[in-house]
């Protein structure tokens, strides 16, 4: 007998793809409806339905982002938040993992602790921010943990649920057989819920780029959300939207790096 | 070997002679119930000898896989004790190897990573790639060593299952209901391959199965289990030496009576009148 997925892989080769899933469609259809919005965008504006405070054209943004880039101020900008988004998501993910598989796995910690964290986890991200400024200043150290708080949580959940659905008889096979403790849970439960764990670990990200706004808009001489306030004081409705159109590319390209990495973990372990 | 078309494996190098000895003596287990306590075996006593295959014949329900899951050491009886050669059996027992209804393999594993979980810790590399080899050269999988779980059929998967268990190197094989899953095809088949695999070594293998006709197929000896009372505790009921050498014919006149005779002690109408006619 052939394979299953031998078949399969034959069958989608041999033609007949649904356009939906032939890749120029898909690159096309997506960047469809970001023209259309930047077309209306273009041409509100030029017809004069807001004042250039309210909405900047997008030619006038364009121009606020080479003055800026030309200054030096934007890379600067977009790196220092980059980096709070990227250390503060990887102290956070990696504390989400160690208490998500403490739970997870050890029916003691979660009646000791699941209770707390989800109580913890009820806390609004603002209510943190006047906390962690009177006890870590205005600094570096406060910003990176309030997102580190907010990647946290995600990836806490989903790795204790995921570990806590591996299959059960399949945890015993790898008893019967001598796996126990680390070995265990390297060889079986993490490979198990290690696709559960990435979905996680993208919307920790999310979280990341939510907290870093959050922590920037408060307190802040530099950055993508002190970019905002300071706009905002100033009257730069251009600068704001610049800020904003970047949130967004960063976000997705950030999102898009670990959906690769997903793609990767489901043919590797599901 | 020069000549690689002549893949098959010979058993004898493959698997060690190595066979323990299986005491149960009085063995008991019960769950505590909201109701009180729920006994499930009572009294079990049983002396299988080193290389011996005995066969647990018993309704759905009735404890048999408690049994073999005490013998494992993966579940602790409540009263009485288990020797294996002599030792006491505490925590997942290392002499023995389990083989499960499912072929419960990791399905981001191919099979040759598969079998290799069954080899004995810190066997080296090289000595465990060249087992893992043989043992699936010896369940016929040489050429799906690199497939995983999901792109193989039932019966190989079952086979790979074997494997695994057979890559421990065990004292005491156990088995529950290994085939139950498998088409009666598939299922003779692998009866024929697990008879091949303890002729070539003869460890002492103790499967579970509620199928008459595979326990009379495989066993040098079948231990009947079941209940004296409606919802009474189980326990052995009979002790049947099964005659004649394996491989057994299936038609044999002896089989066929002992057969009527387990599927009475099951409970099963052996519908006299129905072959007199």
């Amino acid at each position: 007998m052939t394979s299953v997925s031998i078949r399969d892989r034959h069958s989608v080769n041999a033609g007949g793809v649904p356009l939906t899933s032939r890749r120029w469609f898909r690159v096309v259809g997506a960047a469809l409806v970001p023209a259309a919005l930047l077309l209306l965008w273009q041409l509100t504006t030029a017809a004069g339905v807001f004042s250039p405070v309210q909405l900047p054209s997008p030619a006038s943004v364009y121009a606020a982002a080479l003055d800026l880039l030309q200054r030096g101020e934007l890379g600067y900008h977009v790196a220092i938040s980059s980096q709070r988004v990227v250390v503060g998501f990887l102290i956070g993910a990696g504390l989400g993992v160690a208490a998500g598989a403490l739970v997870g796995l050890s029916r003691l910690s979660e009646v000791l602790l699941s209770g707390t964290v989800a109580a913890i986890r009820a806390v609004p991200s603002l209510a943190w921010v006047p906390l962690l400024i009177l006890w870590l200043k205005i600094g570096e150290t406060s910003k990176i943990t309030l997102i580190a708080i907010g990647a946290f949580f995600p990836v806490y959940t989903t790795v204790a649920t995921a570990l806590r659905h591996v299959d059960p008889a399949l945890v015993e096979a790898g008893r019967a057989f001598g796996l126990r403790g680390p070995t265990l849970f390297a060889t079986v439960q993490l490979p198990a819920s290690l696709p559960s764990v990435v979905s996680g670990l993208r919307l920790a990200l999310a979280q990341a780029w939510l907290f870093l706004v959050a922590a920037e808009l408060i307190a802040s001489a530099m950055g993508l959300g002190f970019l905002l306030t300071d706009s905002q004081n100033n009257g730069r409705t251009d600068r704001l939207l610049l800020a904003i159109v970047l949130l967004a590319l960063l976000g997705k390209l950030s999102d898009a790096l670990l959906g690769v990495f997903e793609r990767w973990a489901l043919r590797r372990w599901a | 070997m020069p000549s690689s078309a002549t893949l098959t494996a010979r058993p004898r190098a493959v698997v060690d002679d190595r066979a323990s000895e299986v005491v149960l003596d009085r063995v008991g287990r019960s769950f505590p119930m909201r109701s009180g306590t729920h006994v499930v075996l009572h009294d079990v006593n049983l002396h299988i000898s080193p290389g011996e295959v005995v066969v647990v014949l018993g309704a759905s329900g009735c404890g048999k896989s408690t049994l073999l899951r005490a013998v494992a050491g993966l579940d602790t009886p409540t009263s009485g004790r288990i020797h294996i050669d002599g030792e006491p059996v505490r925590g997942a027992e290392p002499r023995c190897a389990f083989a499960f209804q499912e072929p419960l393999l990791l399905p981001w594993r191919t099979l040759a990573g598969n079998v290799a979980i069954g080899l004995p810790r810190g066997t080296p590399g090289e000595e465990g790639r060249r087992r893992v080899r043989e043992l699936l050269g010896l369940v016929g999988l040489a050429d799906f060593a690199g497939h995983r779980p999901r792109a193989v059929s039932g019966g190989m998967a079952q086979r790979t299952s074997l494997a695994r268990a057979l890559a421990r190197n065990p004292g005491v094989l156990l088995l529950d209901e290994p085939f139950g899953a498998l088409d009666a095809l598939t299922r003779l088949k692998m009866q024929d391959l697990l008879l091949d695999v303890h002729a070539a070594a003869p460890t002492t293998v103790l499967l579970v199965t509620h199928d008459v006709d595979e326990a009379l197929q495989l066993a040098d000896r079948v231990v009947l289990l079941g209940r004296d009372a409606a919802d009474g505790p189980v326990s052995i009921k009979d002790v049947i030496t099964v005659p004649d050498d394996r491989p057994r014919d299936r038609g044999s006149a002896v089989l066929a009576d002992l057969r009527a005779h387990l599927l009475e002690g099951l409970g099963v109408d052996r519908h006299n009148g129905a072959r007199a006619r």
